[in-house]
């Protein structure tokens, strides 16, 4: 590889980071709609827990599941809808045409989305915790640290691997990642132990959210072992499995998708 | 041609072009699938919450429950249905000038994209409301006379589902891409408001009564007291069904009132300031 090249490529990275870190921040009412819609679901879910005089620990659940949503909803409409989005407003043909990788453009995303969404995920973790007054209890920082950063990696690989896959969607892309937010909600166990969900967590395990969610669960609540699905160990590494697998089917099938996107012509196609 | 005639014609139109734009991006069976796992789903999270908690027990509130989520559903579709027509036409397929101007009324037309909404949401519903009796166990134990008062309430209480998405398509003819999040936020503000999850009277005493005046609550907790025999909000558990209905319909005509004269300003004022054909999402 070309040391012009890289560097082309690195400035890439950096260029699709950017509009996702600054710009993403100038429109105030996405910034509020990143934290106010996930907010009103962990109020909702967290007030039925409390009505059905559930533990502290299961509000913590809620109020976590809540937070990490952010991170799935950025997966699905702002990573793997993003080529679509850009074949609409006329970008993908710009990017396929300059010389650069789309693998960057995507890691560019990917980058800034993290960057952007923890701050937002946060901000839904902090106003959560003041309202149903959580009590933390960390039990391993490492752990938490390990799991948090191994579960955004491969979540994001995911995004990746379904953005190729979008490539060659028209409309249905939309209606896909519509379908793929409350059906993923319930399988990821997002607002209670996936362990109650027995033999499909290990289905569901495909999704990295399921083990981060109950990684995080393990080692931030009292309870959180006692509902845990695996040990937090396990899912480390079944977590660094699924960041290496999903970033190879990323690579694979984006250029796999492309060949096919430019073979039957949907690159330029608006609203098919 | 007749009026009535015109105005079914106009709602036949834009219920088939609402109908289209749901469902012929895939093909029926894929449709049926999608337009049934969504719902499903989010009645599903609350049903496991449930038993998790009363580990196992099917208690009193379950039913409340599964009976409130599921109208629930009708909420968030059909508002943000109606609402969401506004920005999906003008943004995305930049037809609204030319339904603007064409001899329709933006009423009708909304009326019609609304009901595509409607019939699908009709189908989840009732799946989940037949699922909680047959395999939850959930006592059919309904009024006296239920089978009058059933459709009477739905059809009432769906008119209140209409009038409410006029309100919010009002709102997003004056603004622009910030519309999708005032809908969506909306649609979990009824979630909290109007009690389909848990009573309203679990949040402090000037947050839960806001949900009396809000047509959904009396609503879906008078669709409760006719399939169950009671209701789930105190502040309607001693009213009659009869005075609940009456409620619903006040409720209604007032909302309807000052919508449609909202409805009609927002219109002019759109037109005024050129932004029927605004594009501002990308």
């Amino acid at each position: 590889m070309k040391k012009e090249y890289l560097i082309r490529n690195i400035r890439a990275v950096l260029g699709r980071a950017y509009p996702r870190v600054i710009a993403a921040n100038r429109e105030y009412s996405w910034v509020i709609a990143d934290i106010v819609l996930p907010l009103l679901s962990v109020v909702a879910y967290g007030t039925l827990y409390k009505f059905l005089g559930a533990s502290k620990d299961f509000l913590g659940f809620a109020v976590l599941g809540g937070a990490m949503s952010a991170f799935w909803l950025n997966v699905l409409w702002d990573m793997a809808s993003q080529l679509y989005w850009e074949r609409m407003s006329g970008n993908l043909q710009l990017y396929i045409s300059s010389p650069i990788s789309l693998i960057s453009i995507l890691f560019g995303m990917s980058i800034g989305g993290m960057f952007a969404t923890s701050l937002r995920a946060a901000a839904t973790l902090i106003v959560g915790t003041l309202i149903f007054k959580l009590d933390f209890s960390l039990i391993n920082l490492t752990q938490l640290i390990l799991v948090f950063f191994l579960t955004l990696s491969s979540l994001y690989g995911l995004g990746m691997t379904l953005a190729s896959l979008y490539l060659i969607w028209g409309r249905e892309a939309w209606h896909l990642s519509e379908f793929f937010q409350e059906p993923v909600y319930l399988v990821s166990g997002m607002y209670f132990p996936i362990k109650f969900l027995g033999k499909v967590g290990f289905f569901s395990s495909l999704i990295p959210l399921t083990i981060g969610l109950d990684g995080l669960r393990q080692v931030l609540f009292k309870q959180g072992s006692f509902f845990g699905f695996l040990s937090v160990n396990i899912e480390i590494l079944i977590l660094i499995f699924l960041t290496v697998i999903y970033m190879i089917l990323a690579v694979f099938y984006l250029k796999k998708m492309e060949y096919l996107a430019r073979k039957e012509g949907k690159l330029t196609i608006r609203w098919e | 041609m007749g009026i009535i005639k015109k105005f079914l014609n106009d709602f036949k139109s834009s219920f088939y072009l609402g109908w289209k734009i749901e469902s012929n991006w895939t093909d029926p069976f894929l449709f049926l699938i999608y337009s049934i796992a969504k719902p499903l789903s989010s009645a599903f999270i609350l049903i496991i919450m449930y038993i998790i908690i009363s580990q196992g027990k099917i208690q009193e509130t379950l039913p409340h429950l599964v009976i409130g989520n599921a109208l629930h559903l009708y909420t968030a579709n059909v508002l943000f249905g109606i609402a969401w027509t506004v920005i999906d036409d003008r943004e995305f397929y930049e037809t609204l000038k030319y339904v603007y101007i064409s001899p329709v009324s933006m009423f009708q037309f909304l009326a019609g994209r609304g009901f595509a909404k409607y019939l699908t949401t009709t189908i989840s519903s009732f799946i989940i409301i037949i699922f909680g009796f047959i395999f939850l166990k959930v006592r059919f134990t309904p009024v006296p006379y239920w089978y009058i008062y059933f459709p009477i309430f739905l059809f009432v209480g769906s008119l209140s589902l209409f009038i409410i998405g006029y309100f919010f398509a009002g709102i997003n003819f004056l603004i622009s891409r910030q519309g999708w999040f005032l809908t969506q936020s909306a649609t979990g503000v009824f979630l909290l408001l109007t009690g389909a999850i848990f009573p309203i009277n679990t949040f402090p005493n000037f947050i839960g009564k806001i949900g009396i005046y809000i047509p959904q609550t009396v609503w879906i907790d008078g669709m409760r007291k006719i399939l169950l025999g009671q209701g789930w909000n105190s502040y309607f558990m001693n009213m009659s069904i009869n005075n609940m209905l009456s409620l619903l319909i006040f409720e209604n005509i007032i909302y309807f009132i000052i919508i449609f004269l909202f409805f009609n300003f927002s219109l002019r004022i759109a037109r005024y300031r050129g932004l029927i054909d605004q594009r501002t999402m990308g």
